[in-house]
Order: structure tokens, then sequence, then C-alpha cells
């Protein structure tokens, strides 16, 4: 199984234990990842702050990029990327002048592009049977509460995944991994995102939120898919607990990190070690 | 009020009598002045219009046609326009394949409040007419000559017919074989009392084991026997078993679907078979049979070219609609009215035929042009959805009229506008008798 | 040869000053079959119609034909005058030559031409036409309503008053449907019960009225005036006649903890159980899933306690046949089904919304219960999940209404009205508590509609918020309510104890099945179809089969009494006369020549066409041959375009007539 990928800025940067995860964990999986050569930034929440042209134009020679390439499915592991490139393809399918616009900027055609996917849906392509199957360390004492956050399922009309207040996909997924997925209430809350720079209490008041609800319900870890959240719920989390006074201790993984130990790869093969709220050991 | 050349067109117009009929109504009631040109026809509604009166109009002399009835959703009768369009949406379709001139048959949907649409249609139709002049429709020149088929097209040396006949396998004489000792022991064990094979010379109806080597399996069994199902003497022999190919076998699930078997009362004998050299050879996807309770033999496995099905209609539509009239008129006016093609086709069971009915002659018996084109419109309508394409009829015509391309082209129409193949798919609704909202009406004005 | 007699109306100068109308006569005179022709300056005046009475009569005429105004203005009057002498009122056609001539044309000699040859069509025609006769279908005078909700019960005692016999066919053991359920209606608050239950009785003790309780309808055949109704009746395991309703058996039945199924899941039954008090009739059901006799033949404590001896462990269905002439159904509604479960792919529900996992997340229905005096709770309020007073309830409008994203496409009507009731109702039983509503709009058409929602908002205090609310968690026994208050543009976080989901109106399940028994048509959503939405709303497009209530949309108290008592007058007007007359310009099949391929069948609108197998007198089958069923055929002809034979034609628009006028135009 190939895909193209699309790491994003994120990846390259703050969140490259992302990165090794997602590439251990697909190796394992015997999936290739073909990157998209000189791909650019996304355009985030930059770029259509600025300008709506832009926000279509630097995904779309992302998109044009990849369709040069000759991928057909491309992987986008930050929902914001992803986000971004679907919202991009959707403008570009649906307006022809706009497509022939863009075209010119870019310097390259552009039609539909790859199908972009997000990394629940390449377990979802490799199956979770065949998943399951691969299993060689059932994850029995984890309960995880798995965190979507606002963009992986939203907007429905752009992403066409899931359900945009009671997902369940990822959960799918963990159980298949022999894990039991707690019932909680924030899965899709904000945790606060890029608020951490501008006004951090915010992202502590979020973010707390979260963790607290987790744990409340059970949880003895989270798991994630965004780079950001991943930030907020893990790097900020000593932080959150000064600010609140409540403890929690959750190890943060990403989906891909608890694929990964299930597959029977170690926390440093998967970058995990270089998480800030480490497991405890049993 | 007449026209610079002094030519008045006469229009006819049929209408429904809930929306059109009260739209020209209100046209009169509004003083909404159009010209006087047209006829209008009363009937109870579109569904009653049947495009046999459309053609007896054109015969007997319009030079323009409307049929008008209720918007969709508004018919009196619920769903009668529906079923209306759809026929329309193949009678067009025979028309323009006929050569006939397409701007002289109108339709519309204009309701009980459009008296002004009633105006602004009728004065648009009139004056469009009258600048085309008269409609000669029969006074075509019939100058193409059917060995030469359509212009440009290669003769096939082995038909004596236009278009390409697949290389020929002779069939495997094991399959005989196996034919007989099958026939053998379905009379046997008196399962069928005679089964319905193909001989030296035509058809044979064997009624005893002894006799099963009458029954032959070679390159000349092109006939479609299905149609022996249908008359009374081979009835009264009792359960037959029936020896068919694929493409024969699809006349099977018509008749059953027009409830004229049962299937539980008929045997089927399937033969594989890569082609008997006709045209509808060329492009067969029904090499194996899928139905049969028996099957004899195995493919080769050249499939035709399904792409191909419909190419002589589409070589036909290459041609301008003079060219087209000018073909057919030349292949009608060399019918006979001997109905070979009526009695060959499996589909044709009635039991008093359209043409034999005189009160009221909707088809004129004589073999003149009008009356020609009217019993293949007849005929070709009165097999749209239904005909299996096992070309008998053309087989059978003593004058070797292109009868196939007329069943094609509503094949054609049913495949493409409702994605339906008569006989293949026993689950599936034929096109006529049902209706869809989304039936395509951008001919409607 | 024929004796037409044509006459030529001038409409006073209306068809006098454009066409030449002594020219018409004098060219009529010659058409083929013509007997005389003459004009007249009022042909619908006194005069004119005797005119033509005189002549039918002196010159023996077989056939007329009045050359004036439209059919659709003076048909009537013209054939009533030709019958008045004596000529078969269909032996006569008209000739449209005022709004389809005079009317639009001014050359007057074009116009002259034109008359001339729109009479020559009818002259064509009405040779061919035959004498027609109406059509008499004879009437059982007897109705079958199915439904026992407030509209079935109102169709059937209308239907019974007026002196006919009816059978009352409902699904559950007690007739009541959902208004029995209901606390209080509005705009009025009162209670439902004091309302419906007198008219229930009504009903069962009426000696018009046959209840068959427990029953569904198995199949129908027939059509109107004729319908035989095969009523599947469930297994009770209680004798009815013996039961006298004292109710012992179901004290001592030791299988309390049942989910009430009219108290929606609220309150307990046990397995021998009336559905409520004031069930009519008054006497239980044994619940075969849950009673430990049937189960494993163990208990059998009712059957010994039961004094008449009415239990009866072997009991089995029943089937019972009534023929009828006319069906009135009123099958009411059911609630969307507010979790994941889904009608539909195009639904997906409101898993968010957290119904069926958070005990206290409940829908309106399962909310009458809670407040209604003859609830579970005895209208003491409780919540489910520990039974504390709610001091605080948000009520979601629009779950599932208005909705094309996650829901139904369409608003249920209804739900403005009860919610601003809730709140009313809450507030009187629990004064210091907060009612919260999310709404999208408020739709309060209606007689003291807006009034009652007004009150509900000023007098009573309920918060209002337009907005919807996006998701409901809970935490530490509170449930936490997020939605958005758009007049305000801020977010809305409300605690609360108790959340009740204003869910949309559905049909009730199996109408798809019922609609498919009675050949009469569902929308897309299920709502049954009436035959015209404005002129027919009680009608369906099966002559006999009439619709009322929230089966064919959703609709309240009010509007399902009123169209029950519309579909009841529509029954009693068909009632009317022993034998049904209708138009007889319908299709006949000509079974010598019917090839039986049945595409007449597939195609009739109206379902008119049935299949016959002709015999001979030793019962030899000759043929098989399709017929029209003259007491449904609406002669649109149809059919006979279908027909490859033309077996099938259409009287009135005959083969012959029409070809007849083709031919005139040549």
């Amino acid at each position: 199984m190939n895909f193209g990928y699309y790491p994003g800025c994120a990846l390259h940067g703050s969140s490259d234990d992302y990165e090794q995860s997602i590439r251990a964990c697909l190796g394992a999986l015997g999936i290739k990842l073909e990157e998209i050569d000189d791909w650019i930034c996304c355009g985030a929440t930059a770029a259509h702050s600025l300008n709506h042209k832009l926000a279509i134009a630097l995904p779309a020679r992302n998109l044009a990029l990849a369709q040069r390439q000759g991928c057909a499915e491309m992987l986008a592991p930050c929902p914001m990327c992803s986000g971004q490139l679907l919202r991009a393809g959707q403008a570009l399918a649906s307006d022809a002048a706009l497509r022939s616009e863009i075209s010119s900027i870019v310097e390259a055609e552009v039609n539909d592009g790859p199908r972009v996917l997000n990394i629940i849906q390449v377990f979802e392509r490799v199956g979770l049977k065949a998943l399951s199957d691969a299993v060689t360390k059932p994850l029995k004492d984890l309960k995880p509460a798995c965190y979507y956050g606002c963009l992986l399922v939203r907007p429905p009309a752009v992403v066409g995944f899931d359900d945009a207040e009671q997902p369940q996909s990822m959960e799918a997924v963990v159980a298949a991994l022999g894990a039991k997925p707690v019932d909680w209430n924030y899965k899709t809350e904000c945790c606060g995102a890029g608020m951490t720079m501008a006004s951090p209490e915010t992202v502590l008041e979020l973010s707390g939120k979260i963790l607290a609800n987790a744990a409340a319900h059970g949880a003895n870890c989270l798991v994630a898919a965004c780079p950001m959240c991943h930030v907020n719920l893990d790097m900020k989390q000593a932080a959150i607990q000064e600010y609140s006074g409540a403890r929690y201790d959750l190890p943060v993984y990403y989906l891909t990190d608890v694929v990964g130990m299930a597959l029977g790869l170690s926390a440093s093969e998967l970058g995990a070690d270089r998480h800030f709220v480490l497991a405890r050991e049993a | 009020m007449s026209g610079s050349n002094g030519f008045e067109p006469k229009i006819v117009a049929f209408v429904c009598n809930w929306c059109t009929y009260l739209g020209a109504d209100l046209a009169g009631t509004s003083r909404l002045e159009y010209p006087p040109n047209v006829r209008i026809l009363r009937l109870p509604c579109t569904g009653r219009i049947d495009t046999n009166l459309v053609v007896k109009a054109v015969e007997g002399g319009a030079d323009a046609v409307l049929v008008s009835g209720c918007h969709p959703g508004d018919c009196h009768y619920n769903a009668g326009n529906y079923h209306a369009r759809r026929r329309w949406m193949l009678f067009r379709e025979l028309l323009d394949v006929l050569g006939f001139d397409m701007r002289r048959i109108h339709f519309t949907w204009i309701s009980a409040a459009e008296g002004r649409k009633f105006q602004h249609v009728i004065s648009e139709i009139t004056e469009q007419t009258r600048a085309l002049g008269p409609w000669r429709a029969y006074e075509a020149k019939a100058e193409i000559d059917h060995r030469g088929g359509l212009v440009g097209q290669a003769v096939s040396p082995a038909t004596g017919r236009a278009g390409p006949a697949p290389a020929l396998q002779a069939p495997a004489p094991l399959a005989e074989q196996e034919l007989r000792d099958l026939a053998r022991r379905l009379l046997g064990a008196g399962d069928v009392k005679v089964v319905i094979g193909y001989g030296a010379a035509g058809p044979v109806f064997v009624t005893k084991a002894a006799d099963v080597e009458r029954l032959v399996w070679n390159e000349g069994c092109q006939a479609n026997l299905t149609t022996y199902l249908k008359r009374k003497e081979v009835r009264a022999l009792g359960k037959p078993a029936v020896v068919v190919k694929g493409c024969d076998e699809r006349s099977l699930v018509v008749l059953e679907k027009e409830s004229q078997i049962r299937r539980e009362d008929v045997r089927v004998i399937g033969m594989a078979c890569d082609g008997m050299g006709q045209e509808k050879c060329a492009a067969c996807d029904t090499h194996e049979p899928r139905f049969a309770d028996e099957r004899v033999g195995k493919a080769g496995g050249q499939g035709g070219k399904p792409a191909a099905r419909y190419a002589a209609v589409e070589a036909i539509l290459a041609k301008t609609p003079e060219e087209r009239l000018a073909f057919w008129s030349a292949e009608f006016d060399r019918c006979l009215k001997c109905y070979a093609c009526r009695q060959v086709c499996p589909m044709c069971y009635c039991e008093r035929c359209i043409a034999d009915k005189n009160r009221p002659q909707a088809i004129d018996t004589s073999p003149h042009r009008k009356g020609n084109f009217a019993w293949h419109i007849a005929r070709a309508m009165h097999l749209a959805g239904r005909c299996v394409g096992c070309d008998e009829c053309t087989r059978a015509c003593p004058a070797g009229i292109d009868l196939r391309l007329l069943n094609l082209t509503l094949a054609r129409a049913a495949e493409t506008q409702f994605g339906y193949r008569a006989g293949m798919d026993p689950a599936a609704e034929p096109p006529i008798g049902a209706y869809s909202l989304q039936d395509k009406e951008e001919f409607i004005r | 040869m024929s004796r037409i007699g044509v006459f030529v109306c001038w409409c006073g100068e209306n068809i006098a000053r454009t066409v030449d109308v002594d020219q018409v006569a004098e060219a009529c005179g010659e058409m083929p079959g013509v007997r005389c022709a003459q004009n007249y300056k009022y042909m619908c005046a006194d005069p004119g119609q005797a005119m033509i009475r005189e002549k039918i009569a002196s010159e023996r005429l077989d056939a007329v034909v009045v050359a004036s105004c439209s059919p659709h203005m003076h048909l009537k009057t013209f054939r009533r005058a030709a019958a008045a002498a004596g000529l078969n009122p269909y032996r006569l056609e008209m000739a449209n030559i005022r709004e389809q001539c005079s009317w639009v044309h001014h050359d007057k000699d074009r116009a002259t031409e034109k008359a001339i040859g729109i009479v020559r069509t009818a002259v064509a025609k009405v040779r061919y036409n035959h004498a027609l006769s109406p059509i008499r279908v004879p009437m059982t005078r007897r109705a079958m309503v199915i439904g026992g909700g407030v509209a079935g019960i109102q169709a059937a005692l209308d239907i019974a008053d007026a002196g006919y016999e009816v059978v009352l066919v409902e699904r559950e053991p007690s007739i009541g449907g959902k208004m029995a359920g209901l606390s209080e209606t509005f705009p009025t608050l009162d209670c439902s019960q004091c309302i419906l239950t007198p008219r229930m009785v009504e009903a069962g003790q009426h000696p018009r009225i046959k209840l068959y309780t427990y029953s569904e309808l198995e199949s129908v055949s027939g059509f109107v005036g004729n319908f035989e109704a095969t009523i599947r009746k469930k297994t009770r395991y209680v004798d009815m006649a013996k039961c006298t309703g004292c109710g012992e058996c179901q004290k001592i039945c030791p299988l309390k903890r049942n989910p009430s199924e009219f108290d929606f899941g609220m309150g307990m039954r046990p397995a021998i159980f009336m559905p409520f008090p004031q069930a009519v009739p008054a006497r239980p059901v044994i619940d075969k899933k849950v009673c430990a006799k049937i189960v494993r033949n163990g208990c059998g404590l009712c059957e010994k306690k039961c004094a008449p001896g009415a239990i009866n462990f072997k009991d089995q269905d029943e089937l019972a046949t009534e023929r009828v002439g006319a069906i009135v159904v009123a099958t009411g509604y059911k609630l969307y089904s507010i979790g994941r479960e889904q009608p539909s792919a195009k639904t997906t529900g409101y898993g968010e919304y957290g119904y069926g996992k958070y005990k206290d997340v409940i829908d309106s229905l399962q909310f009458e219960r809670l407040i209604s005096a003859s609830g579970p709770t005895n209208g003491e309020l409780k919540r489910p999940s520990d039974g504390k007073i709610p001091q605080s309830v948000v009520f979601i409008a629009c779950v599932g209404s208005r909705d094309n994203a996650k829901g139904l496409p369409y608003c249920s009507k209804i739900c403005c009205m009860y919610t601003a009731k809730h709140t009313m109702l809450y507030k009187h039983k629990v004064h210091s508590g907060e009612a919260h509503v999310f709404y999208m709009d408020i739709r309060a058409g209606g007689k003291g509609y807006d009034e009652f929602v007004r009150r509900a908002i000023e007098k009573d205090g309920a918060k209002y918020y337009r907005g919807r609310v996006s998701k409901i968690t809970e935490e530490n026994g509170k449930l936490i309510v997020r939605g958005a208050d758009t007049l305000a543009g801020v977010p809305v976080t409300v605690e609360t104890d108790l959340v009740v989901l204003a869910s949309a109106m559905r049909p009730a399940d199996g109408v798809e099945r019922l609609a498919q028994k009675l050949n009469i048509g569902c929308d897309e959503f299920g709502f049954l179809m009436e035959s015209h939405p404005k002129l027919r709303p009680v009608e369906t497009n099966t002559a006999g089969v009439y619709v009322c209530g929230a089966c064919q949309a959703p609709k309240d108290i009010p509007e399902s009494v009123a169209q029950a008592s519309a579909a009841a007058s529509k029954v009693m007007i068909s009632f009317s006369a022993s034998e049904l007359t209708r138009e007889p310009e319908i299709a006949r099949i000509d079974e010598q020549t019917c090839a039986a391929c049945f595409a007449c069948e597939r195609t009739c609108p109206y379902h008119a066409i049935e299949r016959v197998e002709l015999r001979a007198r030793n019962g030899d089958l000759i043929k098989r041959a399709a017929r029209v069923n003259q007491g449904l055929c609406m002669g649109c002809g149809t059919c006979v375009s279908v027909c490859p034979s033309k077996s099938a034609d259409s009287e009135g628009f005959t083969e012959e007539e029409v070809y007849a006028m083709v031919e005139a135009l040549a």
C-alpha cells in the first residue's frame, strides 16, 4: 500500500516526534509514504485570514505537485493541513473560472488532485480486521480518551468524515488494538490551539477541561491525531496542572504511537519517549 | 393573413382535456389572438395520446404536430403525462432515425393557467412551419439501393448486408452429440413432451426419443426458436423443451415478464454459442446462456464488442435527415405487408394484431408508402423496451428491409435513456409501463 | 346513415361577429350523416335548448353536435337537454367555436373556415359515439377505520352517528392513541384525558361501532364499495367476553417491572396489564414475551386468581373478515428516533444529545407522561435518573425537524406549541424552576396559539434562546447543555437537571406496508398521500380509501379532528345511495382480443386493471385477459396507448372516435 505524504510544517518542526511516529508505525504495516517533492505551507490559519485566493493557491500548488507525482491518495496527518487541502480541492472542483486562475498563479494545471486522507482514514484503508490481526502486543490495559479536536471532523461539509459531534472512528481503531476507549464528553472540544501564544490562560483553561473530563471518565491516557492539540495537552500539561491545581499525569499519544506499540514497536522507535508526560511503568 | 408564398400550414394539436385544452380556453376568454392554422383535438390525457395517432395526423397532411398536456405533477390522472413523456422519448428517437423532420413535431406542457403560453406556442409553431413549407414526409425520393446499404458502408458477402460479420467458428460436434443425448434423456424420462430444436432444414419438433438424431447444432442455427412457444399447435404437443442460444434466451425473460409463458412450464436448453455469423453476433455479450435449465457446450471466449452494439444506428444518424428519409422510403417501398416480420417475432403474440383491426383502421393494410411507414413505426414502438435483438424479422423479410435498424434504434434509446436492455435482467422494470420523475424532458417546452 | 343534428350558436355577437354562422350551418348541412343544421342566437338559453329537443324529436336525430363554447362550459347543459328529449346524452358532442375560434381570430373568412373544420371533426366523432349509461357499483354501507387515536375515534363516531356501521381497528390493546397519554393540551390547557376518555367510552359502547383492539389489518381485497378486509386479532390470552376488567390479575402478577409502552418507558407495568386505567375496552392483555407461564410454563397465578376464568393460555391469533364499502386510515404518528439508530441513511441522528445514554434526556412524549396526573409519578415531576425534582429543564425544539443535514427537512408543526405548553406545565409544578428553550423559529399560527407562546415567555418566564444545541454532556449528575443564542450572538451553556427533546413527527411504524395493502401512496417520509393537496385533502388515489390525522402529515389535535370529520363526511356522501354512480367514460378491454400481456396493469395510475381467467362451461381455462374495474377506472386512457392490439379502449374517446376526428382533418 502506497500513499502520497504531505507532512506540513508542524511535522518538520515542533512535532517531528509525530512524523517519526507515523513513519515507524506505517512502515511496520508495510505502507510506503511518498513525500510530495517541494511541498510548501498549506496556508494554515494565516493565509485565509489575509487573502482568499492565497488560501486556495497555497494548497492548490501542493495538490498540483502531488498530482504530478502521480499519487491517488495522500496522507496529510495534520488536520489543519488536510482541511486546507480539502477545502481548496473542493473550491477548484466547483468553480472552473477559479481553477484556471489558480492554475495560472501556481503555474501548474490543477485538477481534482489526489484524495486527501487523515491518519484515521489510512488505518481504515488498512482495514480494522487486518490491523487487529497484525497486533502482537494487545493494549489490554490502555483506557484511552480519544481526542479529535476541532478540525479532524469539522467542518463536516469540507472533511466529510465521521460525525462532527459524536465521532467514533478513532475509538474503532484503538479498540482494534485491544484497548478500551472511554466514553467521555470532550472529544471535539477546542484545546485552545494557537492561542497558546497570544493568550496562554485560554489554553490552560480549555485544555485543562479536556484533561479533567478525560480523567473523570477513567481514561489513563489520551490519544490525539493533531500536532497542535498534542502540544497543548502534552507540553502544556505541567502548566495546566499548576494553573488548575489538579494532577492528571495523563500521557498523550499520537494515534500512530498506540498503533505502533500494539505492533510491537518501542516508545523510542516511535518517538514517544520524547513526549513531556511519560507513561508510568505499570 | 396569408404568408408571402400563400402557404398556410396545417397544425394538428393533440391536447389533454384538463390542462392544455383549458389553457386554450383561457387564451380564448382572454382574447389572445393566434393564427387560425391549428386544429385542436381533445383527449382525456396525454397518456391517451397514442403515437399511432400522431403518425395518422402526418399521413393526413399535417405540416406540424403538437402534443401537449399538464406539467409534471399536475396530471389530472396523477401519472398519465409521465407515461406519455416516456413514450415520446422513445418515439422521437425513432422518428429521428427515420428522417422525419423533427422541427415539425412539438411537445409542450401548457397548464390551464397558461393561456398566454398557448398563444405563443401556436403562433411560433405556425410561423416556424410556414417558413419550413409544406411537409412532404411521404414524397421523398427513394434513391438508395438497399444492396448498397448505407452510403459508404461495406457490404458483407456472407450476409449480403451492410456491416461486418464475425469470423465463423464451426460449433463443436461434441455439443451436438451432447444436445441429442440430453434431448433423449428428457424425452425418455417424460420430463418434456417435445423438444423444439434446430434441424437440418429449419426447426424440428422432436417428440420421440428415437428421433433425437434430427437435432443439429451447427453454424446455421440462426433462428430464435422461442417464437414457436406461442403457437397453438406447438402448445398442443405438451410441455416443451426449447433450444436457445444466449441471445434467444432473452426473449424468454420478456415473455415471462409479460405473462406469456410460465418459466416452470418450459424446459430451457441453453447452447453456448460463438456466433452464427450474423450482424448481431459482432456485438454479442451473451455467448453463454444464463438462465437455462440445461447447458450444452462452452463458448470459445471471443466475445463480441458491446461497444459496436449500436454502430448501425450511429452510422445512419451520421446522415442528414433527408438522406435517412430517402433510405427508409426505399426500404419501405419494398414492403409487401406480408407480415413475415410479425409472424417470426417471438414478441408479436397478440391474438389480433393492430394491423388487422379495421375499426378504426389505424394502419393502412395495402402496401403503399404511408401505410408501410405506419406499420413499421407501430411495430417498432410495440417492440420498444421489449425487442431482444434476435433479428429474426430481418432474416424473415423477403424484401430484405433493414428492420433490425429500427429495433436497434429503440433498444439504444432504452439503454441510453433508461439503462434498460430487454431480457437481460429479469428483475429490471421495463421502460414502458413505468416512469421516473427524472425522465429527461429537454425536448418538451 | 346517421341522423345528426348540428346546432350552431351565435353566442350573441361573441361567435357571430367573427364567424359567419349561416355559412357554418350551411356547410354542416352538407357533411355526411348530417340530417339538419341550424343556427340560433343563444343555444344555451331555453329557446335554444328547446330547439334542440324539438329537432331531436321531429327529425328523429340519433346524434347531436352543438357548435358553441367550450365543453367545459356547457357540455353538461346540452347533454341534459338531449337526455330530456330521449337521446342518450353521450351521443351529443360539442364543437368549441368560441374560446378556440371566434375569440382568438379576427379574419372572418379564416375563422369561418376553421369553425367549419372544428364542427367537421365533431360530426365525424359523434357518429361513433356510444350510447352510455352511468356505471353503478354496489355500495356496502359500512366503513372501516384503521387506527383508534383521536382522529380514528372521531371519524368512527361521526360515521356511526350518521347511522352506518363502523369497524374500528386498533393495534394496541386500547383505543385512545397518543392523545390518551398527553397531560394537558394547548392552547387551553384542558386535560387531555378529560376530553378524550368520554369519546373513547362512546366509541366503545356505540351500537354501530365494532371494536377490534389489539388487532391489525392483514389484507384487503376488492374495491370501492366492496372491500373485504381480513383483520388479525392478536393473541390476548384473555377472554374478552368472560373478563370483567376487575384488575385482580394485574395485582397478583409477580412480574411487575416491565417498561410500560403507554408511559414510553417512564413507568412499569405487570406482565398482564391494561395499558392505562381508562382503557377501552377495559380488558387486559398478557405480554407473551414476559409472562412466566408462557415463557417457561411457570407461575399461572392470574389464571388461578381470575374468578370468571377469563385467562386462556391456549389463545391463538384469529383472523376475522369484514365487508366494508369505505376505509378511513388514521394511523397517526410516532416520534423520530433521536439516537444513532436511524430510519434511513439520510438521517444521521443526534448522538451528541445523549438520548438513550443519559437517563435525564427524554423526548416530549416521555415528558408528557412525567407530568401527567395519570402518569407513573402521578403528576409529580421527578426526573428518571434519581427521582429528584428538576430545578431546571432545558427544552430543545426542532430535534430532527427542519434539518437537512441530520434529520428531516419538514416542520413537525406542533413542537413549538407543545414546548411552550411544557414550559408552562413545568413552571406550574415547580414554581422556582427554570425553563430554558432552544428554538429555531416560533411557529404559532392558529387560534390563540401565538398568545399562548407569549404567555409562556412573558407570564411564566420561560427563557427562550434562538439557537441550536450542539452537545449535551453529563457531569456530576448535571446535564451540561451547550448551544448558541444567535440573537445575542453568544454561546450559551446551561447546567440543568432534565432535557426534553421535541423530536420530529414521523408516520407510525408499518405505514408503508399498510399503504401497499390499500394501494395508496406514501411520500418519501412515509406520510400517506392525499389525492390533491387542496381540493381532495382526505381522499386518496384509491377510490373509497380516505386519510385523516397525523398519518397524512404532522398536525395537532384540532386539525386531526377536523380532518377526521371531513373524511367521515366523504364516507357518508359515498354511503348516501345504495349504489355508487360513476361517469361511464372509462376504459374497457375486449377480452376476446386481449393478449394478456398486462402492459395496461403496469401502467394504470389507479390499479384499475384486474387479471381474469376466462373459462369454458366445464371449467377449462380458455384464456387469461385483463379487465377494467369499473369502480376504480377514472378514464385517463393511458391503458389504450400501451395496449399493442388496442384491445383496451376508452369510452368517450374510443379509437374509432379519435381516428374519425384525425381523418376529418385531412
